[in-house]
Order: structure tokens, then C-alpha cells, then sequence
């Protein structure tokens, strides 16, 4: 160590989040109230410290996180909040810097909502009913149409891959029926999009419930039909599938093979739509499953969609615990028979 | 005969229909039914040839008493007959929509008895999966041409998207090949469907305007919507002589006339032998590509059929597509100038689609567009580059404002030719480990250079043969020849 004692240096400043939505808005709200400029912003395995460079460790707060965004609606409008909270799903590791540049941006160079000529103002508390806060729609923000700027085209883009990867999740996600609902593993690689799922699948079960876990990520979206959570978790304890659960996959994968034309084949097409990435998970991409035994139960089990009975389920196999390889360890004990 | 098996065997029956699509309509989640419906629909999973599947597509029974030549469940051939019954299917439908495999239900179906008795199986699925299921979820159904209208008009309330299939694109195609239909027995119900569709559209929106004082008692029980996605219809291409200019003029009047949503091309493939069906093995890929291209310019792009093709040439040029074929017979329209010119006419430019465009007009009112706010806007900026004006400046220099210039920088292939089917890039007569591959799954897309041997080389006369010694090994052999 120097016998110096350094001062500060506060044009280097590095910060610290805790990677969450909430602590990246802290550190933002936290730039602004040190009167501070910091030069990268992330999460503490992420962060490469320059030389020289003082970093900070930002406590996630709710009410700054709240009162930043309370601020971002009522200047930008609904639709660039939005905006953010899409972009910082995504892995990208220079997401966070972007969106504290972007942040900086809008409220510099955007007009506040004009209290003054807002024909609620009488009745406007200030805080919670501002039209801007409510209305989403209220006006498409000039921001949007920016995509050749160099602060709010990266956003844009950033915002655009978060969404294709949702789409695509939407598209490959397969779920398998358990004895208390429908759930199943998923894996993205891109971006934290399980938030931006479950209110579609929500909508798309009804009542049922089901659970959406990523395992890169280690978040679990879990509805019981009414409500939904998030919830950050390790490893999961799955019980084991259905007899009809496989009969189905059968099925598909049955169904997937006969629908192919041989004439017209295509295999770097089909990457292109489905990247194979995807392919872990995507039950008629595995290999054949061996259990031709199952078409003697099949019209049993079709016509009584049940749980299997007990005896079945203590046969096959333990609890699996979710590691990447789920589907693999059930292959390797055959589960029927 | 158990599910597994009928499912294989009516999967197999339906794969040639192509019309599958989930897009149309978009039906928010109600509470008490299971599943909804987005205006762009959703692929679930794609197939080895790159088709999408996002439909349970299967037919309803694959007997038929018809014996069109190039079916593959015509009556005079040889296969496994299966049908569903309509509990079977509802059920695998359901079960298939909740692992999320499929957005909903694609119904054909071979002719059973007469086409009543095959319509009203169909409906009786489609009644079980509304009614008893509460199925929320996208329906297409084919309806068979000669069905009673009452039976169409009850279809077409449970169906979320009908369509009826033209099979060939004329008359005397039609007598060819399918002897037992003909062009009324199909227009027919076509046209029913289309009639059917305005009308509802128009009771609807009489029940929902308020032109009279006292307000409208909205009807309590809500009545589903007619087909609320819309006709499509389905053509084979290649299995008889029509030319492109027939086919497109005879799309543009179905979506004119009959205000059909999408018409549907699928590339003929030999499946039967029939001396009334062309017997060489060329499946024209191609040809379909270049017809879908200019399908997606009527639509989209607001060009007129006879811009695109006309009598004297009545096939679509296989090297260029079809908008950048307009843009080289008419390059008096560009250079066209991004920052100020409509969109319509940044539409004409290839390299600008309807994203683009769109894109272009709403940046431009925040900054002028140069070289490099295009390049990050995702126009495909090193074709369009020959066509437009930056505020200006040109980009294109260096290459002449010639068609045929430009036309061998537009045939240029995509990505330096790594983008495609790696089967269509050997070249004649050279050695490819994909060879062996391509038989193993009975593919019939060689080109036919593959079938012929390459022809000795010819020496060239004067040059010396390769023989393997370096020069100086030479010059010790043959020290007399080396010229001191």
C-alpha cells in the first residue's frame, strides 16, 4: 500500500448493484443525489475495475428505486419506463451503463409534463394520478423514434432482443403435466424474461397452475391459478411425470415425424427459425424415446387423463433435482415396466 | 387401431396442405375458457424442410371417394384408411394446447360418404371443443366443396379462419386431374363464405354504432363471429403447364373478388405415378419462392399485378426477385431521396421493406438520414444503396446506372452464398459428403448435373504435366534443359 492517502477521485467512480431492476434505479437515483458521474455501472462479478477507479456499493432502495420511477413516467411518459424495465432484462453486460446514460438523457433533455395546461390539475394529487403515470398511451414519446442516436439506439435494440427472446420462449416453451399442475424447465441464455411470460401463460391456462423455471437465471415463476410470483431459487424438487405425460410426448414427437416432407429438407432453414439452442428443452428434438410399450395403455390413458397411481410413481424414479441435465436423468432409468 | 397409430397415419395424409397458419385475430383470455389468440400467431416448433408448425394438422379421415391423381389418399391407392371420432380428437387437442405444442386445430378432411356426412363429423369436433371444452384458442377449418350451405354456416360460426382448396389454377387443370370436382363446386362455397363474412361484419357494426337516442340493449348472449380471420385457399404449382402470369392474375382477382386473406402455392411433389402427372423428379423450390415473393408484393408492398409480370414474359425471372425485376425496368423512378420522399415510394426500393419504411419515416423527423443512421435502422443497406440519395449523396458510385449492371450486383448471391440450402450449392460434377446424405432421406433436388460424369480434363497444349519434383530436382535430371 501508498503511503499517500488518496483523495476520492470523482471523475473514476465505478458502482455496485445487487443486479435487480430496483438496485440498478438506486444507483441512478444515488448518481444523482451524490452529484456523481460514474463511469460503469454493474453487478459485483460482472464489474471490471479500471485503474484508479473508487467503487461504491449501492444498497438497493425501494423508495428511491420508486421515486426515480415515479419521476422517469411523469417526464417521459409510461411507454419509456416500459422501455427500461424491458432493456434490463436482458445479459448484455453493458445494459446497466446504457440505461443510466439513457436515463440521464431522457430527463435532461425531455419536457416535464406540463402541470399548468393538464386539464386534471385541480384534481391531480401530484404523485400517484398523474395522467402520464396511468394512461399509457397518452402520447407515443419522441424518444421511441430515435433509433439512430447514440444513447437511445442501443436501448432500443437492447429492448427489441428481449422481446424476440420472450417471443421465442412463447414459441418453445414445453410444459409437462405433474400430479398438482402443469409445469416445466426452461433455459434462455439471453435475457431474464420469465416476469414478461407469466402473463401470458396466466392467461393462456386459466385457472391451472404451473411454474416456469430458468435454470440459468435461477428464477422460478409460479401461478396458482389466481396470482403469480417470482421466486429466486437453486434447485427445484420435481416429481416424477405421468403415464400419460410420455404417452403426449409420444405422441407429438409421433405427430412431428409423420409431418415432415423428405422431398423439400431443409436443415439450415430450420436453425434459423429455432436456433439450437433451444433444442435442450424442445421434447420432439430429442432422440426417439425407446418405449414403444406404451401404445397397449395408450386408449386407458387417454380416456381417464389421471395421476398414475401410486405404486407407478414410486417405481420410476426419485425426485429429480433441476441441474441442466433433468431430461437426461430420466432417460438413463427407464421409467415404464 | 390405438391414437399413436391414427395419428400417424392422418398426420402423414395432411402434411401436403400448407395453408397453416395461427395469425388473423386476436381473442383476448375469458374468464372460464382455456386459451387465446394473437393477431400474429405463434410457431411452436419447425419441421426438417423449415415449415412452421403451429396447428394440430390433421385430417378428420383419410378415406375418400374421390381419385384425384396427384393425392396421396386418392380412392385407387393403396393405404391405411383411419378416422378420428371427434371425442379422440377434441381430447388431443386439448392436451396437445395446454403443454403449449400448439396454438389450436387445423381440420381437413378426406371425403367419408358424401361431403355432408365428412362436414358434420368436423362440426361435431368443433362443437365439442367450444362448447364442452370452452377451447379459446385459433380453429381453421376446410370446408369441402359441395357441403350443404347450412353446414357451412355452422362451421364457419365455430371455425376461427375457413378456407376451401382451388388445387389447380384452371378449368381444364381441374378436368386433368380431378376429374370429379370442378371450378363451380369449389367457387361456390368460396364465394358463400365470403357473402357470409361481410354480413356478419355489417350486423356487427350495426349493433354497435349509437345513431339513435335511446341506447342500444346490447344482445346478453354473444354470438361467435363468422370465419372472424378470414378465407384462405391453396394451389399446387408445377403439376400442370399454367404460367406465372395465370396464376398471380388469377390470385390477384381471388383477393380482389373474394377478398380472400392469403392465397396459398405449394410446390407440386411427385407422389403417385400417373401418366397424367409430369414424371420428372425437379421439384420447383424455386419457382414457389419467386410466387411467394410476388404474393407478399400485392399485399404489402401495394404493387398491381401488371407491374410485375406481364404477357410477353410470362415467368418470373429465377435469378432476381420480383420488386428488384420492377426496379431494373424502371430506372427512371430512382434515385429516390430517403429523407423527403413518400412511402410509397421508399417501398420500391429493394433492400427497404414495410419495416424499414416505416422506420425511415419516423427517424427522419428527428435527424437527417446519412449513410450510417441507415446502416443502423436495418435496411439492407448494400442493396438499396444503387436506389436512393442521403440527403444527397449517392452511395452506389462505382457501379454503372445501367440494368445490367445492377442486375449482376442484385443476382449477386446473399451473404457471399453461405446463406441457403447447402444441398443447392454444389457445383457440377464436385465431390460433396452431403451426396450420401441427401439419398439417405430420398431427397429429390439434385440438380441434374449430379446424375452425369465429369468429362476428362482436357491438356492444354504446350504446359508442362505435374509430375511432383520441384524445379531444381528437375534441373538435376535434366540439366541440358535448363536455359543458362
Amino acid at each position: 500500500m501508498s503511503v499517500f492517502v488518496h483523495e476520492e477521485n470523482p471523475q473514476n467512480v465505478a458502482y455496485v448493484f445487487d443486479g435487480t431492476l430496483e438496485g440498478l434505479l438506486s444507483a441512478v437515483f444515488f448518481a444523482y443525489q451524490a452529484g456523481e458521474d460514474p463511469q460503469d455501472i454493474d453487478t459485483l462479478t460482472r464489474l471490471q475495475p479500471r485503474l484508479g477507479q473508487t467503487i461504491r456499493t449501492i444498497d438497493t432502495s425501494i423508495s428511491s428505486a420508486l421515486r426515480l420511477q415515479r419521476g422517469i413516467s411523469r417526464v417521459c411518459g409510461a411507454d419509456i419506463f416500459d422501455l427500461i424495465k424491458h432493456a434490463s432484462l436482458s445479459d448484455a453486460p453493458q445494459t446497466p451503463y446504457a440505461i443510466y446514460a439513457f436515463i440521464r438523457y431522457a430527463l435532461a433533455t425531455q419536457k416535464h409534463h406540463p402541470c399548468t395546461s393538464c386539464n386534471k390539475r385541480h384534481s391531480c394529487s401530484r404523485t400517484t394520478s398523474c395522467i402520464a403515470l396511468q394512461n399509457k398511451s397518452y402520447s407515443a414519446s419522441p424518444l421511441r423514434n430515435e433509433h439512430a442516436h447514440t444513447i437511445t439506439g442501443p436501448i432500443l435494440r437492447l429492448e427489441r432482443a428481449v422481446l424476440n427472446e420472450r417471443h421465442r420462449m412463447k414459441q418453445f416453451l414445453r410444459f409437462e403435466q405433474t400430479a398438482q399442475g402443469v409445469w416445466f424447465a426452461k433455459c434462455n441464455r439471453n435475457a431474464n424474461v420469465v416476469p414478461l411470460l407469466m402473463d401470458y401463460f396466466q392467461a393462456r391456462f386459466g385457472t391451472e397452475s404451473f411454474v416456469i423455471y430458468d435454470e440459468i437465471h435461477h428464477v422460478a415463476g409460479i401461478c396458482d391459478g389466481k396470482d403469480w410470483q417470482l421466486v429466486q431459487t437453486n434447485a427445484l424438487n420435481i416429481p416424477a411425470q405421468t403415464q400419460n405425460e410420455l404417452l403426449m410426448q409420444a405422441a407429438w414427437k409421433c405427430f412431428y415425424d409423420a409431418v415432415s416432407i423428405d422431398a423439400r429438407y431443409h436443415p439450415e432453414l430450420r436453425r434459423q427459425f429455432m436456433p439450437k439452442r433451444f433444442w435442450k428443452n424442445i421434447c420432439e428434438m430429442h432422440e426417439r424415446m425407446p418405449d414403444k410399450s406404451l401404445l397397449h395403455t395408450s386408449q386407458d390413458a387417454l380416456n381417464s387423463p389421471q395421476i398414475a397411481p401410486d405404486s407407478l410413481l414410486r417405481d420410476t424414479s426419485t425426485p429429480v433435482k433441476s441441474k441442466s441435465g433433468i431430461k437426461l436423468s430420466r432417460f438413463a432409468e427407464p421409467s415404464c415396466q | 387401431m390405438d391414437i399413436l397409430e391414427k395419428l400417424e397415419i392422418l398426420s402423414d395424409a395432411a402434411k401436403y396442405d400448407v395453408a397453416c397458419t395461427s395469425s388473423g385475430i386476436t381473442r383476448n383470455a375469458q374468464a372460464g375458457k382455456v386459451g387465446l389468440a394473437s393477431v400474429s400467431g405463434c410457431c411452436h416448433s419447425f419441421t426438417p424442410d423449415g415449415r412452421c408448425i403451429t396447428l394440430l394438422k390433421v385430417l378428420m379421415t383419410n378415406e375418400c371417394v374421390y381419385d384425384c391423381a396427384y393425392c396421396v389418399n386418392r380412392s385407387s391407392n393403396e393405404v391405411t384408411r383411419a378416422s378420428f371420432t371427434p371425442q379422440e380428437l377434441a381430447d388431443l387437442t386439448m392436451a396437445f394446447y395446454r403443454r403449449n405444442y400448439i396454438e389450436g386445430l387445423f381440420l381437413s378432411s378426406g371425403v367419408a360418404k358424401n361431403p355432408d356426412h365428412t362436414t358434420e363429423l368436423m362440426i361435431q369436433t368443433l362443437r365439442l371443443l367450444r362448447n364442452e371444452y370452452a377451447f379459446n384458442g385459433y380453429i381453421h377449418a376446410k370446408a369441402i366443396p359441395g357441403a350443404s350451405p347450412e353446414l357451412i354456416d355452422e362451421l364457419g360460426h365455430l371455425a376461427d379462419r375457413m378456407s376451401v382448396n382451388m388445387e389447380l389454377p384452371s378449368q381444364e387443370s381441374l378436368k386433368l386431374l380431378a376429374p370429379q370436382k370442378n371450378k363451380q363446386r369449389i367457387l361456390t362455397p368460396m364465394r358463400h363464405i365470403q357473402q357470409n363474412i361481410a354480413t356478419d361484419h355489417e350486423t356487427r357494426a350495426l349493433t354497435r354504432t349509437r345513431n339513435t337516442y335511446y341506447p342500444n340493449k346490447a344482445p346478453t348472449k354473444k354470438t361467435r363471429a363468422y370465419a372472424p380471420a378470414g378465407q384462405s385457399t391453396q394451389m399446387i404449382i408445377g403439376a400442370t403447364p399454367e404460367s406465372d402470369f395465370h396464376i398471380l392474375n388469377l390470385s390477384a382477382a381471388l383477393y380482389k373478388h373474394l377478398a380472400l386473406k392469403r392465397v396459398f402455392f405449394s410446390a407440386y411433389l411427385p407422389i403417385n405415378q400417373d401418366a397424367r402427372l409430369p414424371q420428372n423428379d425437379a421439384i420447383q423450390l424455386n419457382r414457389e419462392h419467386r410466387l411467394y415473393q410476388a404474393d407478399w408484393l400485392l399485399r404489402f408492398y401495394h404493387f398491381d399485378v401488371s407491374e410485375l409480370i406481364d404477357q410477353d414474359k410470362p415467368f418470373l425471372d429465377t435469378e432476381v426477385d420480383p420488386k428488384a425485376n420492377w426496379a431494373l425496368n424502371h430506372l427512371d423512378f430512382f434515385p429516390v431521396e430517403v429523407n423527403t420522399a413518400p412511402l410509397q415510394d421508399l417501398l420500391r426500393v429493394p433492400g427497404i421493406g414495410p419495416k424499414g419504411a416505416r422506420l425511415i419515416v419516423q427517424a427522419r423527423k428527428k435527424s437527417c438520414l446519412k449513410e450510417q443512421e441507415l446502416r443502423k435502422l436495418g435496411v439492407a443497406y448494400k442493396r438499396a444503396r444503387y436506389f436512393i440519395t442521403c440527403n444527397g449523396t449517392y452511395g452506389g458510385k462505382g457501379i454503372s446506372f445501367t440494368p445490367e449492371a445492377l442486375r449482376a450486383q442484385l443476382a449477386a448471391p446473399i451473404d457471399g452464398g453461405r446463406h441457403g440450402r447447402r444441398a443447392d450449392k454444389c457445383l457440377a460434377g464436385q465431390l460433396s459428403i452431403f451426396d450420401c446424405i441427401e439419398q439417405e432421406h430420398g431427397s429429390q433436388t439434385l440438380p441434374q448435373s449430379h446424375a452425369q460424369t465429369l468429362p476428362a480434363p482436357t491438356p492444354i497444349l504446350g504446359a508442362e504435366q505435374a509430375d511432383g519434383l520441384f524445379g531444381w530436382q528437375q534441373a538435376i535430371l535434366h540439366p541440358e534443359k535448363v536455359r543458362a
